[in-house]
């Protein structure tokens, strides 16, 4: 008795054979080439000479622009995983898409929605006025976790403080402006 | 408008940039020092975290991220208004073979135009232009308050004049003929280079593009002092079009010049060229402020701009340099340049007629016009290539690598050569190992954030001193937190979306054969690849793509690309939008051959000589002969709005306007309330009349 697959391979070319698809397979695939492509967008914004290399300083400013929140030492990590010995200074896009592919894939990194970063001004809050002021921001964020430097701060104070007149930002407008959603 | 101004000064041949590593040594101390605070961190992270930590993490984590996408979309922004610029920039090349195949074979067109268009390309009639432009013709209304030229041109009207430019007053057209007519005088009897001795005049500065940036220049003036017989000044070119005050610019350079032709000295740029200015915006600003003596005054700029010099020869005792606007190819002369008519080059899209009289020009004067072009459109090549290639992003002109540059320094005795035509983030950049150096002098150029800068070079140094500034309106009213600029109201998405919709036909088609299931659904890379394959330009399609169309699990909305906005062509009531499109795709090209013809400057061109310019546009496109007549015969038709057998121009352009629906919302509400009151059902469809 033929088996099935002896009467799959007996049976000649027709036109009318049906090939069967993989759907799950293909949009894992169409998946796969956009995060490609969309990798190599972000990473040509900051090619500067076009020829397929970014400065090593920059992948952290390319790595949270894809949304992505590595801590400083998680960004040391990527690094050392893509950069090339032989030129310490400029990260290949080769390796970057190989190493941020994966990154990608495995969903690493992912930001926080906003009710958590509004829970983490609350924490900061101990008062509970609603509002933080520029003294207490720094203490904060100057001192604690991985401190912002002067310039960090100072961007940070001045949008923090865009609206308000009297030196206290009122977080909860604050970070519906910081947590932007933006699909990627 | 209030202009606030930061510099920075510093000298090098190399930018030593905080963030940029120049050597080997100095690697291994920063990398240390990072690792070092990596340990650190580490460390940390393994231990327990309290709230207050975990909270700021949180909070400096997410900022970093906000800044990251900022930097991002600035960025990109820059790329997306530099690509776009150069796509547009293609249609001078465009317009420069439709010329020369005008000149080859000229029987296509009707007599009249032909004559037309080939006196776009002759240079001006003296003593008519004279005539017309005379100030001694030209009466001052009484109540007129501006500034005022009167007797001799001196140092006291050159800073009223400024002071007068600055509170935004226009100067009145007789003293503009005034300050012309002298200027003219003086630019008709320099060589076709200036000399710039450095033994006696000790320095120099030398400013870039300023393209109508009157708060740069002015900021210029105020920190390196106004040029005077005692503070030399060599201006690269492209002082009009795009900024605001174009008119204001080119008058105080002139100015400056009559003052002191000594020691002020103006090179020509590609953008001093009559058929540039009218895409540009200078020609525009004219028209504005001009209105009743327009014509004549174009004139007289168009022959103004064909004697400017075409570059300066600095002679600084070590060293010797050149200073030209776009740069150079293996094919610049300059012993030939130094002897040839410049002004026979009045717009460099139109070559000039030969002086044998025949239809083509011979060997050598192709080659002296190729020269011409690459004098003034030039680029370094990007990649760093060797030799001389054709320019791929302005499609005319040279890309030229370092060897290029070498043998040019080499065979001439130069040491370096100085350059503008493209704008750069730092306002300066150095090539082919410094031996080529751009300087562009508009800061925050077409809503950019570039820095501008200056060159400043001394006797008998062998580098030159740059400065740097950035100026900036400044807003009386403080900046709202929540600055949402709609998509529209950018420039550079704007520009963006006009392209998108007047390709909105071929687009829809090509994204309909995609789709394949007819689900309304295209994958993501499709969709991009098909933008940048119709649109002919390579941008950032999906880090856009929020900004442009919709999208849900299943892949692209590719009709959403066009709901917002429509393409209001309601006043040509023409049924095929595909023809609409066709002529607003091709709206560069026919702005510049209707200037052309409209030699009077008039506003109007007939029927005829319409029919004439798009039979000639698509001839180029196609390449055959065979143009419909009754597609052209409908265009026209399309375009007499009056039916009066002329064609206002500006009319037409008025009317391609891209409309942003959403912003029209209350027109939809009163639509809706109509409806209501006269009882009916509803509207069946949701069209708005707009």
């Amino acid at each position: 008795m033929a088996t099935p697959t002896d009467a799959a391979s007996a049976v000649p070319e027709q036109e009318n054979r049906v090939t069967l698809r993989d759907p799950i397979r293909e949009s894992e695939e169409r998946a796969n080439q956009a995060r490609i492509k969309r990798l190599t967008e972000a990473f040509n914004v900051f090619d500067q000479e076009s020829n397929n290399t970014i400065p090593s300083s920059e992948l952290g400013t390319v790595v949270r622009s894809l949304g992505l929140v590595p801590t400083e030492g998680e960004l040391q990590d990527i690094l050392s995983e893509m950069s090339d010995d032989s030129n310490p200074e400029s990260i290949h896009l080769e390796r970057f898409l190989n190493v941020m592919n994966t990154i990608l894939k495995d969903r690493r990194y992912q930001g926080e929605p906003e009710s958590k970063i509004l829970r983490a001004f609350q924490v900061l809050d101990t008062q509970n006025n609603g509002y933080l002021s520029e003294d207490e921001f720094r203490n904060y964020l100057c001192k604690e976790g991985e401190p912002f430097n002067d310039e960090e701060f100072q961007d940070f104070m001045t949008i923090a403080l865009d609206d308000e007149t009297n030196h206290k930002c009122t977080y909860k407008d604050f970070v519906q402006h910081l947590v932007v959603e933006d699909n990627d | 408008m209030w202009h606030k101004a930061t510099s920075r000064f510093f000298r090098g041949v190399y930018q030593d940039d905080n963030n940029c590593v120049n050597s080997e040594d100095e690697i291994v101390p920063q990398v240390a020092a990072m690792s070092e605070k990596v340990d650190k961190m580490k460390m940390v992270s393994k231990l327990s975290v309290s709230p207050v930590e975990k909270s700021a993490s949180k909070i400096q984590a997410a900022f970093r991220k906000h800044q990251a996408r900022l930097k991002l979309k600035k960025q990109a922004a820059w790329q997306i208004h530099e690509k776009l610029e150069y796509s547009s920039e293609q249609t001078e090349s465009k317009l420069k073979d439709m010329f020369e195949k005008l000149l080859k074979s000229s029987d296509i067109l009707s007599p009249s135009v032909t004559k037309l268009l080939h006196k776009a390309g002759l240079p001006v009639e003296e003593k008519e232009l004279l005539r017309l432009t005379n100030p001694d013709n030209i009466r001052v209304d009484a109540t007129y308050q501006g500034p005022r030229v009167e007797g001799p041109i001196t140092r006291k009207i050159f800073v009223d004049l400024i002071e007068a430019f600055q509170r935004g007053q226009v100067l009145h057209e007789k003293y503009v003929c005034e300050i012309l007519h002298q200027a003219r005088a003086i630019l008709k009897s320099l060589p076709n280079f200036n000399h710039v001795d450095l033994t006696y005049l000790r320095h120099v500065f030398v400013v870039g593009d300023l393209h109508g940036q009157l708060a740069d220049l002015l900021h210029i003036f105020n920190s390196n002092g106004l040029p005077s017989t005692d503070n030399a000044y060599v201006f690269n070119g492209d002082f009009v079009d795009r900024g605001r005050n174009s008119v204001e610019v080119i008058l105080l350079l002139l100015v400056a010049l009559i003052l002191y032709p000594s020691s002020v000295f103006l090179n020509r740029g590609n953008h001093e060229d009559i058929m540039v200015t009218v895409r540009y915006g200078f020609f525009n600003e004219l028209n504005q402020k001009y209105r009743t003596r327009k014509a004549p005054l174009i004139d007289l700029f168009k022959d103004i701009f064909s004697w400017l010099p075409l570059y300066s020869y600095v002679d600084a005792g070590k060293c010797k340099i050149i200073i030209l606007h776009g740069g150079i190819s293996d094919k610049i002369n300059l012993k030939k340049l130094n002897h040839i008519s410049r002004n026979r080059y009045v717009s460099i899209e139109v070559s000039p007629q030969s002086k044998t009289g025949a239809k083509r020009l011979t060997e050598e004067e192709e080659n002296e016009y190729r020269q011409i072009q690459d004098l003034f459109w030039s680029d370094p090549d990007p990649r760093g290539r060797k030799g001389c290639r054709k320019n791929e992003d302005r499609k005319m002109a040279c890309f030229f690598g370092s060897d290029i540059t070498h043998q040019f320094l080499k065979q001439y005795n130069l040491s370096m050569i100085i350059r503008s035509h493209q704008v750069k983030q730092d306002g300066y950049e150095y090539n082919h190992d410094g031996k080529v150096l751009t300087v562009f002098s508009a800061s925050n150029y077409c809503g950019g954030s570039n820095w501008g800068a200056v060159v400043r070079w001394d006797y008998n140094e062998e580098e030159p001193w740059i400065i740097s500034f950035k100026t900036q309106a400044i807003e009386m009213e403080k900046l709202s937190f929540s600055k949402q600029l709609t998509l529209f109201e950018d420039p550079v998405y704007r520009a963006l979306t006009e392209k998108i919709m007047t390709n909105k036909t071929a687009l829809l088609k090509r994204f309909e054969k995609a789709d394949k299931n007819k689900n309304d659904h295209l994958p993501l890379t499709t969709w991009a690849d098909i933008l940048s394959d119709v649109l002919q330009v390579d941008l950032p399609w999906l880090i856009l793509r929020s900004k442009l169309v919709q999208e849900d699990p299943k892949g692209i909305l590719y009709k959403t690309m066009f709901n917002d906005y429509i393409l209001d062509n309601s006043k040509f009531q023409m049924s095929n939008a595909g023809i609409m499109e066709d002529l607003y795709m091709r709206k560069d090209m026919l702005l510049a051959l209707f200037n052309l013809i409209d030699y009077n400057h008039s506003g109007f061109i007939s029927r005829n000589e319409f029919a004439d310019i798009i039979k000639l546009i698509l001839d180029g496109e196609n390449g055959t002969d065979d143009v419909n007549d009754a597609y052209i015969a409908e265009l026209t038709s399309a375009m007499d709005f009056d039916k009066n057998g002329k064609i206002d121009f500006n009319e037409f352009l008025e009317s391609f306007r891209i409309v942003n629906v959403k912003k029209n919302p209350t027109s939809t509400k009163k639509a809706a309330v109509k409806t209501k009151s006269f009882g009916l059902n509803g509207a069946t469809t949701n069209e708005v009349r707009l």
